[in-house]
Protein backbone atom coordinates (compact mmCIF):
# COMPACT_ATOMS: atom_id res chain seq x y z
CA UNK A 1 0.00 0.00 0.00
CA UNK A 2 1.62 3.38 -0.98
CA UNK A 3 1.98 5.75 1.63
CA UNK A 4 0.81 9.42 1.26
CA UNK A 5 3.39 11.69 0.27
CA UNK A 6 4.17 14.66 2.83
CA UNK A 7 1.96 17.27 0.98
CA UNK A 8 -0.97 14.50 0.93
CA UNK A 9 -0.61 13.77 4.69
CA UNK A 10 -0.92 17.85 5.17
CA UNK A 11 -3.77 18.22 3.55
CA UNK A 12 -5.22 15.15 5.43
CA UNK A 13 -4.46 16.88 8.43
CA UNK A 14 -6.28 20.46 7.08
CA UNK A 15 -9.10 17.91 6.06
CA UNK A 16 -9.66 16.67 9.68
CA UNK A 17 -9.65 19.69 10.81
CA UNK A 18 -12.38 21.22 8.84
CA UNK A 19 -14.33 17.94 9.03
CA UNK A 20 -14.53 18.62 12.01
CA UNK A 21 -15.93 22.48 11.51
CA UNK A 22 -19.25 24.18 10.13
CA UNK A 23 -18.23 26.05 7.39
CA UNK A 24 -19.68 26.89 4.64
CA UNK A 25 -17.99 24.78 0.80
CA UNK A 26 -17.25 28.56 -0.14
CA UNK A 27 -15.28 29.31 3.07
CA UNK A 28 -14.43 25.81 3.05
CA UNK A 29 -12.27 25.90 -0.20
CA UNK A 30 -10.27 29.64 0.47
CA UNK A 31 -9.56 28.29 4.89
CA UNK A 32 -8.00 24.81 2.62
CA UNK A 33 -5.62 26.67 1.14
CA UNK A 34 -4.88 28.78 3.66
CA UNK A 35 -4.28 26.68 6.53
CA UNK A 36 -2.43 23.94 3.47
CA UNK A 37 -0.28 27.11 2.98
CA UNK A 38 0.60 27.99 6.06
CA UNK A 39 1.29 23.95 6.95
CA UNK A 40 3.28 23.72 3.71
CA UNK A 41 5.39 26.29 5.19
CA UNK A 42 6.60 24.71 8.18
CA UNK A 43 7.52 22.09 6.44
CA UNK A 44 9.34 23.67 3.95
CA UNK A 45 11.24 25.59 7.01
CA UNK A 46 11.64 22.06 9.16
CA UNK A 47 13.71 20.62 5.86
CA UNK A 48 15.34 23.71 5.61
CA UNK A 49 16.35 23.20 9.88
CA UNK A 50 17.89 20.04 8.26
CA UNK A 51 14.38 17.00 9.61
CA UNK A 52 13.65 15.01 7.11
CA UNK A 53 10.70 15.07 4.81
CA UNK A 54 8.52 13.09 6.91
CA UNK A 55 9.51 14.28 10.69
CA UNK A 56 9.04 17.86 8.63
CA UNK A 57 5.58 16.71 7.86
CA UNK A 58 5.28 15.50 11.42
CA UNK A 59 6.04 18.48 13.40
CA UNK A 60 4.34 20.58 11.06
CA UNK A 61 1.12 18.54 12.15
CA UNK A 62 1.85 18.45 15.89
CA UNK A 63 2.85 22.27 15.99
CA UNK A 64 -0.57 23.40 14.62
CA UNK A 65 -3.08 21.78 16.66
CA UNK A 66 -6.00 19.36 17.56
CA UNK A 67 -8.54 19.00 14.43
CA UNK A 68 -11.15 18.78 17.30
CA UNK A 69 -10.21 21.53 18.79
CA UNK A 70 -9.11 23.60 15.35
CA UNK A 71 -12.63 22.41 13.92
CA UNK A 72 -14.53 23.65 17.21
CA UNK A 73 -12.85 27.13 17.17
CA UNK A 74 -13.32 27.33 13.51
CA UNK A 75 -17.19 27.13 13.90
CA UNK A 76 -17.16 29.39 16.50
CA UNK A 77 -15.32 32.04 14.56
CA UNK A 78 -18.22 31.43 11.67
CA UNK A 79 -21.65 31.01 14.43
CA UNK A 80 -22.34 31.60 17.41
CA UNK A 81 -20.83 29.85 19.93
CA UNK A 82 -23.82 28.17 21.03
CA UNK A 83 -24.26 27.08 17.31
CA UNK A 84 -21.03 25.94 18.13
CA UNK A 85 -21.37 23.76 20.85
CA UNK A 86 -24.74 22.50 19.21
CA UNK A 87 -25.77 22.57 16.03
CA UNK A 88 -22.01 22.74 14.91
CA UNK A 89 -20.99 19.55 16.19
CA UNK A 90 -23.81 17.67 15.16
CA UNK A 91 -23.94 19.27 11.39
CA UNK A 92 -20.56 19.88 10.49
CA UNK A 93 -19.74 20.23 6.47
CA UNK A 94 -18.77 17.40 4.67
CA UNK A 95 -18.64 17.26 0.79
CA UNK A 96 -20.35 14.23 0.25
CA UNK A 97 -18.23 12.03 -2.08
CA UNK A 98 -19.28 10.59 -5.34
CA UNK A 99 -22.63 9.03 -5.99
CA UNK A 100 -25.13 8.21 -3.38
CA UNK A 101 -24.66 4.77 -2.10
CA UNK A 102 -27.13 1.76 -1.58
CA UNK A 103 -29.86 2.88 0.92
CA UNK A 104 -28.70 6.29 1.23
CA UNK A 105 -32.71 7.11 -0.39
CA UNK A 106 -34.26 5.01 1.75
CA UNK A 107 -32.82 6.24 4.79
CA UNK A 108 -33.13 9.71 4.01
CA UNK A 109 -37.26 9.18 2.95
CA UNK A 110 -37.38 7.66 6.85
CA UNK A 111 -36.34 10.93 7.96
CA UNK A 112 -38.21 12.83 6.30
CA UNK A 113 -41.20 10.69 7.26
CA UNK A 114 -39.96 11.09 10.63
CA UNK A 115 -39.39 14.48 11.04
CA UNK A 116 -43.31 14.97 9.02
CA UNK A 117 -44.67 13.07 11.62
CA UNK A 118 -42.92 14.72 14.44
CA UNK A 119 -43.62 18.20 12.82
CA UNK A 120 -47.56 17.01 12.67
CA UNK A 121 -47.62 16.35 16.33
CA UNK A 122 -46.06 19.56 17.38
CA UNK A 123 -48.83 21.21 15.15
CA UNK A 124 -50.97 18.68 16.38
CA UNK A 125 -51.11 19.40 20.29
CA UNK A 126 -51.15 23.30 19.78
CA UNK A 127 -54.35 22.65 17.64
CA UNK A 128 -56.62 20.37 19.25
CA UNK A 129 -55.56 21.94 22.63
CA UNK A 130 -56.07 18.85 24.58
CA UNK A 131 -53.44 18.95 26.69
CA UNK A 132 -53.20 21.21 29.99
CA UNK A 133 -50.70 23.75 29.95
CA UNK A 134 -47.51 22.45 31.79
CA UNK A 135 -48.36 19.07 30.05
CA UNK A 136 -48.65 20.61 26.57
CA UNK A 137 -45.33 22.50 27.38
CA UNK A 138 -43.49 19.51 27.88
CA UNK A 139 -44.87 17.63 25.47
CA UNK A 140 -43.99 20.06 22.87
CA UNK A 141 -40.66 20.80 23.85
CA UNK A 142 -39.70 17.15 23.63
CA UNK A 143 -41.23 16.67 20.28
CA UNK A 144 -39.52 20.10 19.09
CA UNK A 145 -36.62 18.86 20.15
CA UNK A 146 -37.15 15.55 18.83
CA UNK A 147 -38.08 16.84 15.26
CA UNK A 148 -34.74 19.79 15.35
CA UNK A 149 -32.54 16.71 15.61
CA UNK A 150 -34.37 14.60 12.87
CA UNK A 151 -34.39 17.88 10.34
CA UNK A 152 -30.24 17.82 11.48
CA UNK A 153 -29.84 14.17 10.49
CA UNK A 154 -32.08 14.61 7.58
CA UNK A 155 -29.57 17.60 6.59
CA UNK A 156 -26.82 15.41 8.11
CA UNK A 157 -27.01 12.13 5.91
CA UNK A 158 -26.58 14.76 2.97
CA UNK A 159 -23.15 15.69 4.11
CA UNK A 160 -22.55 12.50 4.45
CA UNK A 161 -22.26 12.69 8.05
CA UNK A 162 -21.55 9.38 10.31
CA UNK A 163 -24.11 10.12 13.19
CA UNK A 164 -26.93 10.80 10.74
CA UNK A 165 -26.57 6.90 10.06
CA UNK A 166 -26.12 5.85 13.50
CA UNK A 167 -29.62 8.16 14.07
CA UNK A 168 -31.26 6.42 11.55
CA UNK A 169 -30.18 2.73 12.28
CA UNK A 170 -31.33 3.62 16.74
CA UNK A 171 -34.79 4.94 14.95
CA UNK A 172 -34.93 1.48 13.45
CA UNK A 173 -34.19 -0.65 15.82
CA UNK A 174 -36.10 1.01 18.14
CA UNK A 175 -39.62 0.58 15.91
CA UNK A 176 -38.35 -3.02 14.95
CA UNK A 177 -38.20 -3.69 18.56
CA UNK A 178 -41.97 -1.96 19.39
CA UNK A 179 -43.17 -3.82 16.64
CA UNK A 180 -41.75 -7.55 17.77
CA UNK A 181 -43.27 -6.11 21.13
CA UNK A 182 -46.24 -5.88 20.05
CA UNK A 183 -46.64 -9.24 18.49
CA UNK A 184 -45.53 -11.51 21.28
CA UNK A 185 -46.80 -9.42 24.08
CA UNK A 186 -50.56 -9.55 24.78
CA UNK A 187 -52.87 -7.99 23.44
CA UNK A 188 -50.60 -9.22 20.73
CA UNK A 189 -51.59 -6.73 17.24
CA UNK A 190 -49.41 -6.09 14.41
CA UNK A 191 -48.04 -2.59 13.53
CA UNK A 192 -47.95 -1.61 9.68
CA UNK A 193 -45.70 1.01 10.55
CA UNK A 194 -43.26 -1.11 12.09
CA UNK A 195 -43.71 -3.98 9.80
CA UNK A 196 -43.03 -1.61 6.59
CA UNK A 197 -39.78 -0.28 8.55
CA UNK A 198 -38.18 -3.96 9.19
CA UNK A 199 -38.96 -4.50 5.57
CA UNK A 200 -37.85 -1.95 4.08
CA UNK A 201 -35.63 1.02 6.04
CA UNK A 202 -33.68 -1.84 8.51
CA UNK A 203 -32.15 -3.28 4.96
CA UNK A 204 -31.18 -0.37 3.92
CA UNK A 205 -29.84 1.24 6.91
CA UNK A 206 -27.58 -1.65 8.04
CA UNK A 207 -26.43 -1.72 4.18
CA UNK A 208 -22.56 -1.99 4.68
CA UNK A 209 -22.22 0.51 1.79
CA UNK A 210 -23.81 3.27 3.74
CA UNK A 211 -21.93 2.62 6.85
CA UNK A 212 -19.10 2.85 4.79
CA UNK A 213 -19.85 5.94 2.90
CA UNK A 214 -19.86 8.01 5.80
CA UNK A 215 -16.59 6.42 7.25
CA UNK A 216 -14.83 9.29 6.74
CA UNK A 217 -16.42 11.39 8.35
CA UNK A 218 -16.31 12.35 12.37
CA UNK A 219 -16.85 9.44 14.83
CA UNK A 220 -20.62 9.69 16.78
CA UNK A 221 -19.00 10.88 20.05
CA UNK A 222 -20.95 10.12 23.90
CA UNK A 223 -22.18 13.90 23.27
CA UNK A 224 -23.73 12.93 19.92
CA UNK A 225 -24.97 9.66 20.77
CA UNK A 226 -26.43 11.28 23.74
CA UNK A 227 -27.99 13.41 21.85
CA UNK A 228 -29.09 10.91 19.36
CA UNK A 229 -30.56 8.11 22.42
CA UNK A 230 -32.22 11.41 23.63
CA UNK A 231 -33.99 12.63 20.49
CA UNK A 232 -35.98 9.29 19.96
CA UNK A 233 -36.72 8.57 23.53
CA UNK A 234 -38.12 11.96 23.45
CA UNK A 235 -39.79 11.43 20.61
CA UNK A 236 -41.36 8.82 21.68
CA UNK A 237 -42.10 9.39 24.94
CA UNK A 238 -43.32 12.82 24.79
CA UNK A 239 -46.92 12.13 25.07
CA UNK A 240 -47.19 9.44 27.53
CA UNK A 241 -44.63 11.38 29.76
CA UNK A 242 -46.71 14.88 29.25
CA UNK A 243 -49.93 13.21 30.37
CA UNK A 244 -47.90 11.63 33.49
CA UNK A 245 -46.49 14.28 35.06
CA UNK A 246 -48.33 16.35 37.59
CA UNK A 247 -48.90 19.65 36.56
CA UNK A 248 -49.26 22.56 39.40
CA UNK A 249 -51.77 24.48 37.01
CA UNK A 250 -54.35 21.58 37.68
CA UNK A 251 -56.32 20.88 40.75
CA UNK A 252 -55.82 17.30 42.42
CA UNK A 253 -56.75 15.09 45.03
CA UNK A 254 -55.07 17.07 48.01
CA UNK A 255 -57.79 19.91 46.98
CA UNK A 256 -60.72 18.01 47.68
CA UNK A 257 -62.04 15.79 50.79
CA UNK A 258 -65.00 13.76 50.98
CA UNK A 259 -66.79 11.60 53.68
CA UNK A 260 -69.50 9.04 52.52
CA UNK A 261 -71.81 7.98 55.26
CA UNK A 262 -74.62 5.16 55.25
CA UNK A 263 -77.47 5.11 57.79
CA UNK A 264 -79.65 2.08 57.49
CA UNK A 265 -83.06 1.25 58.91
CA UNK A 266 -84.04 -2.92 59.55
CA UNK A 267 -86.52 -4.74 59.95
CA UNK A 268 -86.03 -8.65 61.63
CA UNK A 269 -82.02 -7.66 61.19
CA UNK A 270 -82.82 -7.08 57.30
CA UNK A 271 -81.99 -3.55 55.69
CA UNK A 272 -85.48 -2.14 54.56
CA UNK A 273 -84.13 1.55 53.83
CA UNK A 274 -81.75 3.86 54.90
CA UNK A 275 -79.78 7.11 53.30
CA UNK A 276 -76.34 7.99 52.04
CA UNK A 277 -74.91 10.94 52.61
CA UNK A 278 -71.82 12.44 51.08
CA UNK A 279 -69.89 15.63 52.24
CA UNK A 280 -67.69 17.31 49.79
CA UNK A 281 -65.45 19.90 50.79
CA UNK A 282 -63.25 21.84 48.26
CA UNK A 283 -59.91 23.29 49.66
CA UNK A 284 -59.95 25.56 46.96
CA UNK A 285 -61.88 26.86 44.15
CA UNK A 286 -60.02 28.68 41.74
CA UNK A 287 -59.33 25.92 39.83
CA UNK A 288 -62.63 25.31 38.95
CA UNK A 289 -64.35 24.54 37.02
CA UNK A 290 -62.41 22.88 34.36
CA UNK A 291 -59.34 22.44 36.49
CA UNK A 292 -57.69 25.27 35.21
CA UNK A 293 -56.55 29.00 36.63
CA UNK A 294 -59.07 31.82 35.75
CA UNK A 295 -58.37 32.98 32.26
CA UNK A 296 -56.84 29.62 31.22
CA UNK A 297 -58.47 28.47 27.75
CA UNK A 298 -60.11 25.00 28.44
CA UNK A 299 -58.49 21.96 27.37
CA UNK A 300 -58.41 18.09 28.81
CA UNK A 301 -56.13 15.18 29.16
CA UNK A 302 -56.25 12.87 26.74
CA UNK A 303 -59.35 10.64 25.30
CA UNK A 304 -61.63 11.44 27.90
CA UNK A 305 -63.43 14.97 28.45
CA UNK A 306 -66.12 14.58 30.88
CA UNK A 307 -67.62 17.19 33.41
CA UNK A 308 -66.77 16.94 37.09
CA UNK A 309 -69.25 14.61 38.35
CA UNK A 310 -70.31 12.49 41.49
CA UNK A 311 -70.46 8.64 40.90
CA UNK A 312 -72.51 6.95 42.95
CA UNK A 313 -72.87 3.53 42.57
CA UNK A 314 -74.26 1.08 44.78
CA UNK A 315 -73.53 -2.99 45.29
CA UNK A 316 -70.44 -2.59 43.16
CA UNK A 317 -69.00 -5.59 41.73
CA UNK A 318 -67.80 -7.48 42.59
CA UNK A 319 -70.16 -7.41 46.08
CA UNK A 320 -72.43 -10.12 46.30
CA UNK A 321 -75.25 -7.98 45.65
CA UNK A 322 -77.08 -8.36 42.12
CA UNK A 323 -77.82 -5.17 40.56
CA UNK A 324 -81.67 -6.59 40.57
CA UNK A 325 -82.09 -5.95 44.07
CA UNK A 326 -85.21 -4.04 44.41
CA UNK A 327 -84.70 -0.78 45.73
CA UNK A 328 -86.03 2.86 45.27
CA UNK A 329 -83.59 5.63 45.96
CA UNK A 330 -84.72 9.51 46.74
CA UNK A 331 -83.41 12.87 45.67
CA UNK A 332 -79.67 13.29 45.39
CA UNK A 333 -78.64 16.98 45.54
CA UNK A 334 -75.51 18.45 46.85
CA UNK A 335 -76.29 21.08 49.09
CA UNK A 336 -74.14 23.97 50.73
CA UNK A 337 -74.59 23.32 54.54
CA UNK A 338 -74.20 26.67 55.48
CA UNK A 339 -76.04 28.79 52.62
CA UNK A 340 -79.04 25.78 52.51
CA UNK A 341 -78.82 26.12 48.64
CA UNK A 342 -78.21 23.41 45.80
CA UNK A 343 -74.52 23.99 44.45
CA UNK A 344 -75.91 21.17 41.92
CA UNK A 345 -77.42 22.32 38.37
CA UNK A 346 -79.16 19.20 37.20
CA UNK A 347 -80.50 17.42 40.01
CA UNK A 348 -81.56 13.57 39.33
CA UNK A 349 -84.80 11.56 40.80
CA UNK A 350 -83.24 8.12 41.52
CA UNK A 351 -86.16 5.50 40.63
CA UNK A 352 -85.92 1.90 40.14
CA UNK A 353 -83.95 2.29 36.74
CA UNK A 354 -81.02 3.81 38.69
CA UNK A 355 -80.25 0.12 39.64
CA UNK A 356 -80.82 -0.93 35.67
CA UNK A 357 -77.38 0.93 35.15
CA UNK A 358 -76.53 0.90 38.93
CA UNK A 359 -74.89 4.34 38.12
CA UNK A 360 -76.13 7.80 38.15
CA UNK A 361 -74.28 11.33 37.62
CA UNK A 362 -74.77 14.45 39.37
CA UNK A 363 -73.09 17.40 37.74
CA UNK A 364 -71.71 19.90 39.79
CA UNK A 365 -72.01 23.66 39.21
CA UNK A 366 -68.51 24.44 39.78
CA UNK A 367 -69.87 28.21 39.83
CA UNK A 368 -72.09 27.74 43.06
CA UNK A 369 -69.06 25.91 45.00
CA UNK A 370 -66.76 27.82 47.36
CA UNK A 371 -63.68 26.98 49.76
CA UNK A 372 -63.85 25.75 52.61
CA UNK A 373 -67.44 24.91 52.60
CA UNK A 374 -69.66 21.95 52.89
CA UNK A 375 -71.44 20.40 50.37
CA UNK A 376 -73.69 17.37 51.45
CA UNK A 377 -75.27 15.47 49.63
CA UNK A 378 -77.98 12.87 50.66
CA UNK A 379 -80.53 10.23 49.11
CA UNK A 380 -82.55 7.85 50.53
CA UNK A 381 -83.59 4.50 49.70
CA UNK A 382 -86.14 1.83 50.29
CA UNK A 383 -86.29 -1.95 49.82
CA UNK A 384 -88.92 -2.66 47.09
CA UNK A 385 -89.13 -6.35 49.45
CA UNK A 386 -91.03 -5.39 52.51
CA UNK A 387 -88.64 -7.94 54.18
CA UNK A 388 -85.65 -6.17 53.23
CA UNK A 389 -82.80 -6.60 51.16
CA UNK A 390 -80.56 -10.36 51.14
CA UNK A 391 -77.56 -8.13 52.28
CA UNK A 392 -76.54 -4.80 53.77
CA UNK A 393 -75.86 -2.47 50.59
CA UNK A 394 -72.77 -1.02 49.92
CA UNK A 395 -72.24 2.33 47.94
CA UNK A 396 -69.78 3.69 46.59
CA UNK A 397 -69.77 7.28 45.83
CA UNK A 398 -66.97 8.76 44.10
CA UNK A 399 -65.99 12.30 43.00
CA UNK A 400 -64.22 12.61 39.46
CA UNK A 401 -62.58 15.63 38.18
CA UNK A 402 -62.45 15.88 34.09
CA UNK A 403 -61.52 12.16 34.12
CA UNK A 404 -58.24 12.64 35.08
CA UNK A 405 -58.45 11.79 38.62
CA UNK A 406 -60.83 10.74 41.29
CA UNK A 407 -61.48 10.49 44.80
CA UNK A 408 -63.99 7.84 46.00
CA UNK A 409 -65.21 6.10 48.91
CA UNK A 410 -66.99 2.56 49.80
CA UNK A 411 -69.77 2.86 52.87
CA UNK A 412 -71.69 0.31 53.83
CA UNK A 413 -74.51 0.49 56.98
CA UNK A 414 -73.09 2.78 59.94
CA UNK A 415 -69.61 3.45 58.36
CA UNK A 416 -68.39 6.62 57.54
CA UNK A 417 -65.68 6.98 55.21
CA UNK A 418 -63.62 9.40 54.27
CA UNK A 419 -62.84 9.30 50.51
CA UNK A 420 -58.93 8.33 48.93
CA UNK A 421 -57.38 9.51 46.06
CA UNK A 422 -58.26 7.24 43.07
CA UNK A 423 -57.32 6.67 39.59
CA UNK A 424 -59.84 7.33 36.81
CA UNK A 425 -62.23 4.33 36.09
CA UNK A 426 -61.79 3.02 32.29
CA UNK A 427 -62.66 4.25 29.73
CA UNK A 428 -66.78 3.14 28.78
CA UNK A 429 -67.74 3.84 32.27
CA UNK A 430 -68.06 2.34 35.80
CA UNK A 431 -69.55 -0.94 34.99
CA UNK A 432 -68.81 -3.42 32.13
CA UNK B 1 1.05 38.69 30.01
CA UNK B 2 -1.19 38.45 33.20
CA UNK B 3 -2.42 35.40 34.35
CA UNK B 4 -5.72 36.24 34.93
CA UNK B 5 -7.46 38.18 31.96
CA UNK B 6 -11.62 37.98 32.76
CA UNK B 7 -13.09 41.68 32.31
CA UNK B 8 -10.58 43.11 30.46
CA UNK B 9 -11.99 45.23 27.88
CA UNK B 10 -9.88 43.37 25.28
CA UNK B 11 -11.99 40.39 25.61
CA UNK B 12 -14.71 42.63 23.25
CA UNK B 13 -12.05 42.70 20.49
CA UNK B 14 -12.55 39.19 18.87
CA UNK B 15 -15.61 37.50 20.87
CA UNK B 16 -16.40 36.37 24.15
CA UNK B 17 -13.41 35.48 26.45
CA UNK B 18 -12.16 31.71 26.13
CA UNK B 19 -9.35 29.71 27.16
CA UNK B 20 -6.79 29.08 24.60
CA UNK B 21 -5.18 26.00 24.39
CA UNK B 22 -1.45 26.29 26.29
CA UNK B 23 1.37 24.26 25.54
CA UNK B 24 4.11 24.34 28.64
CA UNK B 25 4.28 26.60 30.71
CA UNK B 26 2.86 29.30 27.92
CA UNK B 27 0.39 32.07 29.81
CA UNK B 28 -3.50 31.36 29.73
CA UNK B 29 -4.63 33.99 26.94
CA UNK B 30 -8.45 34.81 26.24
CA UNK B 31 -9.86 34.74 23.18
CA UNK B 32 -9.95 38.54 23.53
CA UNK B 33 -5.94 38.67 24.63
CA UNK B 34 -5.06 36.91 21.93
CA UNK B 35 -7.43 39.34 19.65
CA UNK B 36 -5.88 42.23 20.76
CA UNK B 37 -2.11 40.59 20.70
CA UNK B 38 -2.29 40.00 16.76
CA UNK B 39 -4.54 43.36 16.35
CA UNK B 40 -0.84 44.33 17.64
CA UNK B 41 1.41 42.24 15.39
CA UNK B 42 -1.04 44.10 12.64
CA UNK B 43 -0.65 47.68 13.43
CA UNK B 44 2.80 47.02 12.17
CA UNK B 45 2.52 46.09 8.70
CA UNK B 46 0.50 43.44 7.05
CA UNK B 47 0.82 39.78 7.74
CA UNK B 48 -0.47 36.78 6.73
CA UNK B 49 -1.09 33.45 9.17
CA UNK B 50 2.20 31.77 9.43
CA UNK B 51 4.40 35.38 10.15
CA UNK B 52 1.43 36.50 12.49
CA UNK B 53 2.59 33.50 14.38
CA UNK B 54 6.31 33.00 13.84
CA UNK B 55 6.56 36.96 15.09
CA UNK B 56 4.58 36.24 17.71
CA UNK B 57 6.82 33.62 19.29
CA UNK B 58 9.45 36.19 17.99
CA UNK B 59 8.74 38.93 19.98
CA UNK B 60 7.46 37.33 23.26
CA UNK B 61 10.99 35.30 23.12
CA UNK B 62 8.64 32.10 23.12
CA UNK B 63 6.40 32.83 26.11
CA UNK B 64 3.40 32.68 23.95
CA UNK B 65 3.68 29.99 22.04
CA UNK B 66 0.00 28.31 21.27
CA UNK B 67 -0.43 25.68 18.47
CA UNK B 68 -0.26 27.49 15.00
CA UNK B 69 -3.60 26.73 14.08
CA UNK B 70 -5.41 29.13 16.65
CA UNK B 71 -4.53 32.09 14.28
CA UNK B 72 -6.64 31.24 12.34
CA UNK B 73 -10.06 31.05 13.80
CA UNK B 74 -8.93 34.12 15.67
CA UNK B 75 -8.82 36.26 12.14
CA UNK B 76 -11.88 34.99 10.86
CA UNK B 77 -13.80 36.66 13.97
CA UNK B 78 -11.59 39.75 13.34
CA UNK B 79 -12.75 39.55 9.72
CA UNK B 80 -16.21 38.94 10.56
CA UNK B 81 -16.44 41.59 13.06
CA UNK B 82 -14.83 43.96 10.19
CA UNK B 83 -11.58 44.61 12.31
CA UNK B 84 -9.14 43.38 9.92
CA UNK B 85 -9.69 42.12 6.08
CA UNK B 86 -7.58 39.82 4.12
CA UNK B 87 -6.37 39.67 0.69
CA UNK B 88 -4.77 36.91 -1.34
CA UNK B 89 -1.24 37.33 -2.32
CA UNK B 90 0.47 35.16 -4.78
CA UNK B 91 3.88 34.24 -4.39
CA UNK B 92 5.30 31.97 -6.91
CA UNK B 93 7.50 29.69 -7.01
CA UNK B 94 5.54 26.96 -6.74
CA UNK B 95 4.64 27.73 -2.85
CA UNK B 96 0.97 28.10 -2.17
CA UNK B 97 -0.94 31.64 -2.19
CA UNK B 98 -0.87 33.51 1.03
CA UNK B 99 -3.64 35.19 2.78
CA UNK B 100 -2.36 38.46 4.21
CA UNK B 101 -4.55 40.47 6.54
CA UNK B 102 -4.69 44.29 7.86
CA UNK B 103 -6.05 46.58 10.11
CA UNK B 104 -9.32 48.20 8.75
CA UNK B 105 -10.38 51.66 9.94
CA UNK B 106 -12.12 50.25 12.85
CA UNK B 107 -9.92 47.98 13.78
CA UNK B 108 -7.12 50.76 14.26
CA UNK B 109 -9.67 52.32 16.51
CA UNK B 110 -9.84 48.82 18.21
CA UNK B 111 -6.43 48.35 18.60
CA UNK B 112 -6.32 51.85 19.88
CA UNK B 113 -8.89 51.63 22.50
CA UNK B 114 -7.50 48.01 23.18
CA UNK B 115 -3.93 49.48 24.21
CA UNK B 116 -5.44 52.35 26.38
CA UNK B 117 -7.63 49.45 28.28
CA UNK B 118 -4.69 47.38 28.96
CA UNK B 119 -2.46 50.14 29.93
CA UNK B 120 -4.55 51.45 32.69
CA UNK B 121 -5.25 47.09 33.59
CA UNK B 122 -1.65 46.89 33.88
CA UNK B 123 -1.42 50.22 36.30
CA UNK B 124 -4.15 48.69 38.54
CA UNK B 125 -2.80 45.27 38.56
CA UNK B 126 1.24 46.74 39.11
CA UNK B 127 -0.81 49.00 42.14
CA UNK B 128 -1.89 45.68 43.44
CA UNK B 129 1.00 43.12 43.16
CA UNK B 130 3.67 45.28 42.71
CA UNK B 131 6.31 45.45 40.14
CA UNK B 132 9.25 43.66 40.83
Amino acid sequence: MRQPTPAERLRGHVDRILDRASVQQSDREELVEELYGHLWQRWQDQLAAGLSTDAAADAAIAGFGEPDRLGRDMTAAYHSRLYASTIGVLLPVVAASGDKPHGYGMARLFLFLIGAVEALTVIGVLVLNRLTPVRMLVAELMMLAAVSVTVLAYRALARSQRWAVVYVKFLVLVYVAYCVVQVFVPPTTISITGFLVAIFVFPAAFDSRLTEWVAASRRTGPVAGAVIVASVLMGIAANPLAAAIPDPTQASPADLSMTVRVDCTRTAGQVTSGTVTATIRWVRTDFLPEGFRPGMSQTDDFGVSAASDSYVLPNAPPFPHGLEDGVVAGDWAYVDAEAGKSAAVDVFMLSSTFFDTGVDQIPIDPGSIRADRDYVGTFGFVSQDPTGLPDDPIFRIRYDHQGRWGVQAFATCGQSVVGQPATPDPPGGLLP
Amino acid sequence: MSEHSAGRPAESVAGSPGPAERPGDAPHLSRGDFGLLILGLLGRREMYGYEIVAELRATTAGAIDLPEGTVYPALRRLERDGIVEGHWVEVGGGAPRRRYYRLTFRGEHVLADGRQEWRRFKTAADAVLGES
